[in-house]
């Protein structure tokens, strides 16, 4: 048995050798300059296979138009798993940039690893993010004004409705202008038996969420967060109770009824084929969705419409953005790489680029420019003509509009995301219960937050 | 005549329950043939009209399997030989010795089995970062150099070892690391080829933790090259079950491989010996 | 059955101090200290203190993370967990054991169907839970389609931690059933031989021979069980993420809820210390029957 103790210990030896001197190949760390001379960029993407491959050929495209900066891209996972990522990262680890969600503007803004980008637009001549839509621009901006990230693919959330349905059961499309009535249409479509399924709803909080600010109705005390720091949820108080009251008590209804589909059903399992099957009447999504409608049923007809407010007195304020991705630059200290990290951002949000991302991806383009490309509205009008809609709704959405400000988003659209699912499991049941529920929720989560503040 | 007619319907019943037991598997692979609009169609439907092998092509193109097997495979020959050597070791102490604080000991080893990894995971981050090991092959295994595991079990299979055999070793002058290494360790082969089996798969497998610790492409593994395909904008389930097909193959070799080492009545000859 | 086992030992002669058996650990304790001790310990020390969402100290804070776990709906969180390790547990056990007793003769095909058996384990869980959802699903979901029913398995509250429970059983069978064919296959064949000549017929031989030789191999494994029942988490995040209205929300997928998508840190420390001490409790439990259950030689 000499041999094998002597086998296992060149083994073990040569892996250990292996270990201790195997270091990274490929790309150089980011920050530092690479064979060219040229100051490395990295940026860490949440974009499945598919995207990333149409964000890797701007950013060669990039690294083509000017002799600089040499960016390279890299899959992180999820933008949730970026975000944990970053957080436990020391300084000289960062990358230069990194995706995250608009919603998230608020935790970014204080966080110690994220460089705002109002800085590098203060000492840029060329004005360019004034083009930006004013609503998109306000998700990406801290309380000041100032802004923290730029949009990279926007989307936003709403309906994505079968007309041909919405006919046959007796309405047509232009009625349709709040939640009251399209439950009405859902569920008409249902009782006449046109369709298995009148609705369904998103499973993680953003439907109650956009509803809610939207008409600008605040969840947090302190003017939603613009007014110091909140302290707590309002959803038992003044005009957000009535208003949850309602949109809730619409909500209910359809369960009572059993007009919806599974509250939490898989999306790409179940939402999607019966929508592309004509089965179902609403199907709340964001506008990216759309190149997964189109792939399960290429002939398939559908429009989209933005989220509407709750019923006919409810005041329209336009659409806070929550969702889609945006880029947001790293402090890592480095000046060279952190500017390289900016006209990367710049480059992206060019209208050619715009248009480009949005035709193979679902987003929309942000800035008018974008939108009237020539091979976009030609894309569009072929495949995707509802994205007027969404044009039409970042356009006019007020400036100011903001949802909550916080650094805790996820416990928001968690509770309403509880909220939701508790009713739907339970219909009939006390509503109040279910609210008071919520409220702590959040509650608690606020208060774990200020203790670290304090 | 009658037990070898009995003995091929036993073995025809067993492999039937296998197949009825890897049906999902076996549901991923036709998936993964069936053209994009075809799969999750409603009603299910297994054989596709047109079969295609576009996900397969799609996947070998995009992801560089071949870089990813390569760091994969490093990895392991880093993790699998330290967790052997290491659990050997500590398993004989706890198996043949007897002093102060073992039982102590041992619990504290199997104590760490029982740690949930979430609230370990960003620590070992940071302390990984402290040392410099992000985006290097140690920093990837380092974790994993000791399988609570396999020491547990090496422990029970060398508690099993007839005394006679240290007996007769003892007689013959043998110390206690030369019955290690001259007894010990090759009796338990079968048992080290299982641990390995299962360090393999473990280590294949794994994706959060080499996610968090590299952030260069080119160290990656397999799997998180498979999940770059399945994130939450991408719905192609071609593609991703392409995927998870070619990335079971490997682990299917090493299993048929490593199956040959798990024999059966090694004690019985070395007693006779 | 009541034989005292013992170890083969280093004979006591006169109890001398021997530095060798803590030197064979020192190896292993090493990285131990490093990766799994040190972050408990500081898991301890944060359950008692506010921290940054990853973990750096912040300040002291005494009881206040632990008063507002037993504010909570902790119990109900329990009862899910103790649910599903039990069904984890009992079904992953009484599975890799049947496998591994049919598999227990190594004869010519064997390699066929202990290849099946253990084929789950070669396929990584992001893809294994997107079949399953098709099995799962409502509307022209396999089962569905069998059974002729359209429940919605994975949403419905009834049946949801079920239905996952079974996918984690279906994944880890595989790893059991590997380490307990080798715990059947060691055993010599003589002794079955010399059984089989003597009159004993299969359910014998398997009982009163099989397994009492395999049983610390047994012993291991149902301590691995009783671990992994408790810690399986990548199903429940993959199939229900915790839902419907927290059905299928154990401890473990609390902790990772709480930790990486609520950033409360402090909060998940003593969540995970509240599953250790409930893992630890039940395996020292398991342990007091070692010499019981176990036939060392």
């Amino acid at each position: 048995m000499k041999k094998m103790k002597k086998l296992l210990s060149i083994i073990l030896a040569g892996a250990l050798c292996l270990g201790l001197c195997a270091c990274g190949g490929g790309a150089g760390d980011s920050g530092d300059k690479n064979a060219d001379g040229k100051v490395e960029v990295v940026w860490w993407t949440s974009y499945s296979q598919e995207n990333m491959e149409y964000v890797n050929t701007m950013v060669n495209d990039f690294n083509t138009s000017q002799d600089k900066y040499h960016a390279t891209l890299v899959n992180q996972g999820s933008v949730s798993e970026i975000r944990t990522k970053l957080a436990g990262t020391k300084q000289e680890n960062l990358p230069s940039l990194f995706n995250g969600q608009p919603i998230t503007t608020g935790y970014y803004a204080s966080s110690s690893f994220t460089a705002p980008i109002q800085d590098f637009l203060d000492a840029d001549e060329d004005k360019w993010y004034d083009e930006i839509y004013d609503v998109v621009r306000t998700s990406y901006s801290d309380l000041d004004g100032n802004v923290i990230g730029a949009p990279c693919g926007v989307s936003c959330a709403g309906w994505f409705v079968n007309v041909e349905l919405v006919e046959q059961a007796g309405y047509s499309m232009d009625q349709i202008t709040n939640f009251e009535t399209l439950a009405e249409v859902a569920t008409a479509i249902k009782t006449k038996g046109l369709a298995d399924y009148g609705i369904v709803f998103g499973a993680n909080g953003v439907d109650l969420f956009d509803t809610l600010t939207l008409q600008g109705v605040d969840i947090l005390d302190k003017d939603n967060g613009y007014d110091g720091e909140a302290t707590k949820c309002i959803f038992g108080e003044g005009e957000t109770a009535k208003a949850l009251d309602k949109t809730l008590k619409i909500y209910g209804e359809l369960y009572k009824k059993d007009v919806a589909l599974t509250y939490g059903s898989d999306t790409n399992g179940e939402k999607v084929p019966q929508f592309a099957a004509g089965n179902l009447g609403f199907f709340y999504a964001t506008n990216s969705y759309a190149q997964r409608i189109i792939l399960r049923n290429p002939n398939f007809e559908f429009t989209f419409i933005p989220s509407v407010p709750t019923d006919a007195n409810g005041t329209y304020v336009g659409q806070a953005m929550s969702e889609g991705t945006g880029n947001y630059i790293c402090n890592t200290g480095n000046e060279e790489e952190m500017q390289g990290a900016y006209e990367l951002i710049k480059f992206i949000c060019k209208a050619e680029n715009q248009s480009y991302f949005a035709q193979n991806t679902g987003y929309v383009p942000y800035t008018e420019a974008g939108y009237n490309q020539e091979d976009y509205q030609a894309w569009m009008t072929a495949n995707f003509p509802a994205a007027a809609n969404v044009k039409e709704m970042l356009l006019t959405s007020a400036k100011d509009l903001r949802g909550p400000y916080t650094s805790i988003p996820n416990a928001l659209l968690s509770a309403c995301g509880s909220l939701y699912s508790d009713i739907a499991l339970d219909p009939t049941g006390n509503y109040s219960d279910f609210i008071q529920s919520a409220i702590e929720q959040i509650d608690e989560a606020i208060e774990i937050q200020a203790l670290r503040k304090q | 005549m009658i037990r070898k007619t009995r003995q091929s319907i036993s073995l025809i019943l067993k492999i039937l329950l296998g197949v009825a037991y890897v049906t999902p598997i076996i549901l991923a692979v036709l998936f993964s043939f069936q053209p994009s609009e075809e799969i999750g169609a409603i009603p299910l439907h297994l054989i596709s009209d047109n079969p295609t092998l576009e996900h397969f092509k799609y996947v070998l193109e995009h992801i560089p399997v071949l870089k990813y097997l390569k760091n994969t495979f490093i990895m392991m020959l880093i993790c699998i030989p330290c967790q052997v050597f290491l659990a050997s070791l500590a398993a004989y102490s706890f198996a043949f010795f007897n002093y102060k604080g073992k039982e102590f000991l041992f619990s504290i080893y199997l104590a760490a089995m029982m740690i949930p990894g979430e609230v370990v995971i960003m620590t070992n981050y940071m302390t990984v970062q402290n040392l410099g090991l992000v985006d290097t092959y140690l920093g990837m295994t380092i974790t994993s150099l000791v399988g609570v595991t396999g020491i547990f079990m090496l422990r029970q299979n060398m508690k099993s070892l007839p005394k006679e055999l240290w007996e007769a070793a003892k007689v013959d002058g043998c110390k206690e690391m030369t019955y290690f290494f001259k007894v010990v360790f090759p009796l338990s082969t079968p048992v080290i080829s299982s641990m390995a089996i299962n360090s393999f798969i473990h280590v294949y497998n794994a994706y959060f933790w080499p996610m968090l610790v590299t952030s260069d492409d080119s160290m990656r593994t397999v799997q998180i090259g498979m999940a770059t395909l399945m994130l939450s904008d991408s719905s192609r389930y071609g593609e991703i079950l392409a995927g998870a097909v070619l990335c079971m193959i490997i682990p299917v070799i090493a299993f048929l491989i490593g199956q040959d080492y798990i024999i059966k009545g090694m004690t019985a000859g070395a007693v006779k010996s | 059955m009541g034989k005292k086992n013992k170890a083969v030992t280093v004979p006591r002669k006169k109890e001398k101090f021997r530095l060798l058996p803590y030197l064979l650990l020192v190896p292993s304790l090493i990285p131990f200290a490093c990766f799994t001790y040190y972050p408990f310990i500081k898991t301890i020390i944060s359950s008692f203190a506010i921290t940054t969402e990853t973990g750096e100290f912040i300040k002291w804070a005494g009881f206040t993370n632990w008063a507002r776990l037993f504010d909570s709906d902790l119990l109900e969180i329990l009862g899910i967990t103790f649910k599903f390790a039990a069904w984890n547990l009992v079904l992953t056990f009484s599975i890799a054991m049947v496998f591994a007793l049919i598999s227990a003769n190594k004869v010519k095909g064997s390699k066929i169907y202990q290849t099946l058996y253990a084929l789950p384990m070669a396929i990584a869980s992001s893809p294994a839970a997107a079949i399953w959802i098709f099995v799962y699903r409502e509307n022209g979901g396999i089962l569905n389609q069998i059974f002729g029913t359209k429940i919605a398995w994975l949403n419905n509250p009834d049946t949801a931690l079920f239905a996952v429970a079974l996918v984690t059983v279906w994944t880890h069978v595989a790893s059991s059933y590997i380490y307990l064919l080798v715990g059947f296959r060691n055993v010599s064949d003589d002794l079955i031989e010399a059984a089989r000549i003597d009159g004993a017929n299969a359910l014998v031989r398997t009982f009163k021979i099989m397994i009492p030789m395999a049983s610390p191999q047994i012993f291991f494994v149902l301590f691995l069980n009783i671990v992994n029942a408790f810690k399986a988490f990548a199903q429940i995040k993959l199939l229900t993420n915790g839902g419907p209205g927290g059905a299928t929300s154990t401890l473990i997928f609390e902790i990772y809820y709480r930790v990486m998508k609520h950033g409360q840190y402090e909060y998940g420390c003593c969540l995970a210390i509240v599953l250790f001490v409930v893992i630890f409790t039940i395996t020292r439990i398991q342990f007091l029957f070692e010499k019981r259950m176990v036939h060392y030689q």
